[in-house]
């Protein structure tokens, strides 16, 4: 069973949809009871790093999370601003973030892009594993994912960024540590790649 | 066409580029006639227009009453689905889900637009992805098939993704920025054929198509303007259409407000559609949809003729940039820039050699004219 924690963001319906299609039971969870029994856990989220942080730690379920996922190691997958949430902090708010992975969330650029227009990162771009990660099992190198944000993630070790991307910098379009995975792409917008990820995630 | 034929309309700048064109005696074409006759006379902008808006935004929200939405509105980051996105939510306090169709071709002036919009006003934005690899085929099928009319697949897109998504989630009001202040006169069916034409889709993409359309959103006429609105109750409106919409001064507001940034021509917010309709089109086919936008703004009093003349003697495209933005389109169909010409120089098609279901649009708009429900229209 795959929890999707339902914190109220992220659009938790596609995510169920996918998961239905490949016939791998998922529930919903949107208070704590909800999440027990669950071998692997979804965080989604859209909007703000304040904002994530702030529904989560309303909806009765961050204990819990916290519990599950740092002491009985359940693998969990944060997805764009449910991936930025797993660092320390963001640069876009003041609240403290889980801290499950260590790394800041940063803002990319502008000076650097030839253009001044370039945020938010939105659109395809291609996706570079580093590493032999399940999650991108079945996956070639450059495949193109979705994405759309205007933050990223630096890991404090970059041992943790498990695919790269380039939009004007290199930044890392995916981080693992132990059971904790983020990406910060939609694979629930990038049709059959994310499929494939979202595949890899639920049956590893 | 012969050159001694040609003949431009007296009182706007569509000319016999339009082959269906036709002029009274004092040299006024049928657009400006049309516009007179047929839609000027019920486009109330005035305090009427207000008011029956006002009516309608109080039966939108009734309808989005206990849902956690009102409609749909459609926003491309363009001028005018921006300024309606800001109206209906600032002026006119309606909840909207904005829904945004990325079929792989945003510039970033629509990104960044979408995004100042969305945070300033504090709104959610669904993003409704189009499969990459099957947009892409269907696109070169377009190209192969020698139609004018190649940036159906991306229109298509847009609409059948809005319908679907009313549809699944029984929204009753879809918002749309058409509008008959920079729309009222219309490319002609043989520039660009109806955008929604599901058999002439699928005919193309059969005879040109590589890979099936598993996600590929396909809408059917009899379902979006005969199921959807009278058996389903779920309607497309233009609130542009009963307010005084005024282009440049809704830009100046957008710039203003949300930092919204201007972009050098309609349509150009798809990379996409620039390159099609200000190179493809005028190159390949001698169509230039300046004139029909420079019309319709001088028929509303929104640009001079003479400045539209002036404009139209410059190149559509830009002469400087276009050597890039063929290579990006080459590449990012995933062809080489000498196929990319050979589609430029293969022999016209036109609508009328593929199958299509326009004798039903005919049918259609004729039914409409009658019952008064739509005014002036594509000929």
């Amino acid at each position: 069973m795959i929890s999707i924690v339902n914190y109220g963001l992220g659009n938790i319906g596609a995510f169920a949809n996918v998961y239905k299609r490949l016939n791998i039971p998922v529930k919903i969870s949107s208070r704590k009871e909800d999440l027990s029994g669950a071998k692997k856990i979804i965080l989604p989220g859209v909007g703000s790093f304040d904002n994530a942080m702030t529904l989560l730690n309303k909806s009765g379920m961050r204990d819990r999370l916290d519990i599950m996922v740092l002491q009985e190691k359940v693998p969990v997958l944060g997805i764009c601003v449910g991936m930025q949430i797993l660092s320390n902090s963001s640069e876009e708010g003041k609240l403290p973030g889980l801290g499950w992975i260590e790394g800041q969330v940063r803002k990319f650029d502008e000076s650097i892009f030839l253009h001044k227009t370039r945020l938010p990162h939105m659109g395809w771009n291609t996706v570079e594993p580093l590493t032999e990660s399940p999650l991108f099992n079945k996956i070639k190198n450059g495949s193109r994912f979705y994405f759309l944000h205007s933050y990223y993630f630096s890991c404090i070790n970059v041992g943790y960024e498990i695919s790269h991307t380039n939009y004007g910098i290199i930044f890392a379009s995916a981080v693992c540590s132990g059971n904790i995975f983020g990406v910060q792409f939609h694979p629930e917008k990038s049709h059959k790649n994310g499929i494939q990820l979202l595949k890899n995630f639920a049956i590893f | 066409m012969g050159i001694t034929n040609y003949k431009i309309c007296s009182n706007c700048v569509m000319d016999t580029t339009d082959s269906k064109i036709s002029f009274d005696k004092y040299g006024v074409c049928d657009h400006c006639n049309t516009f007179k006759n047929k839609i000027l006379p019920y486009w109330k902008q005035d305090i009427t227009g207000e008011q029956n808006l006002l009516k309608l935004i109080d039966k939108i929200k009734i309808a989005g009453k206990n849902h956690e939405f009102d409609c749909i509105v459609g926003l491309s980051g363009g001028v005018d689905s921006s300024y309606l996105t800001y109206i209906i939510t600032d002026k006119f306090g309606l909840r909207p889900l904005v829904f945004h169709v990325d079929a792989g071709w945003n510039s970033q002036f629509a990104v960044n637009n979408i995004e100042r919009l969305i945070d300033k006003l504090g709104l959610d934005l669904y993003t409704h992805v189009v499969d990459w690899e099957e947009m892409k085929d269907l696109q070169l099928a377009y190209f192969k098939s020698g139609v004018p009319h190649i940036d159906v697949p991306q229109d298509h897109a847009f609409f059948a993704t809005m319908y679907d998504f009313a549809f699944k989630y029984n929204v009753k009001y879809i918002l749309t920025g058409g509008n008959y202040s920079t729309e009222c006169v219309r490319n002609p069916i043989e520039w660009m054929y109806f955008q929604s034409d599901s058999i002439q889709l699928k005919d193309i993409h059969k005879k040109f198509g590589n890979r099936p359309l598993n996600s590929y959103m396909v809408t059917n006429i009899l379902w979006h303007k005969v199921y959807l609105p009278y058996f389903k109750g779920i309607r497309v409106v233009r609130p542009l259409d009963f307010i005084l919409y005024n282009k440049e001064e809704a830009m100046k507001i957008l710039v203003d407000k949300f930092g919204w940034q201007r972009y050098p021509q309609k349509h150009f917010e798809s990379r996409f559609t620039k390159f099609y309709e200000s190179y493809w089109l005028p190159v390949r086919f001698g169509f230039d949809t300046r004139r029909v936008q420079y019309s319709s703004l001088i028929l509303t009093g929104q640009m001079t003729r003479d400045e539209a003349i002036q404009r139209l003697s410059e190149p559509a495209y830009d002469p400087e940039t276009i050597n890039q933005d063929f290579e990006y389109v080459a590449n990012k169909l995933g062809i080489s820039m000498t196929e990319l010409e050979s589609y430029l120089k293969a022999p016209k098609k036109t609508y009328k050699d593929y199958r299509s279901q326009e004798s039903i649009y005919n049918l259609g708009a004729k039914i409409m004219r009658i019952l008064r429900l739509e005014k002036g229209g594509k000929r």
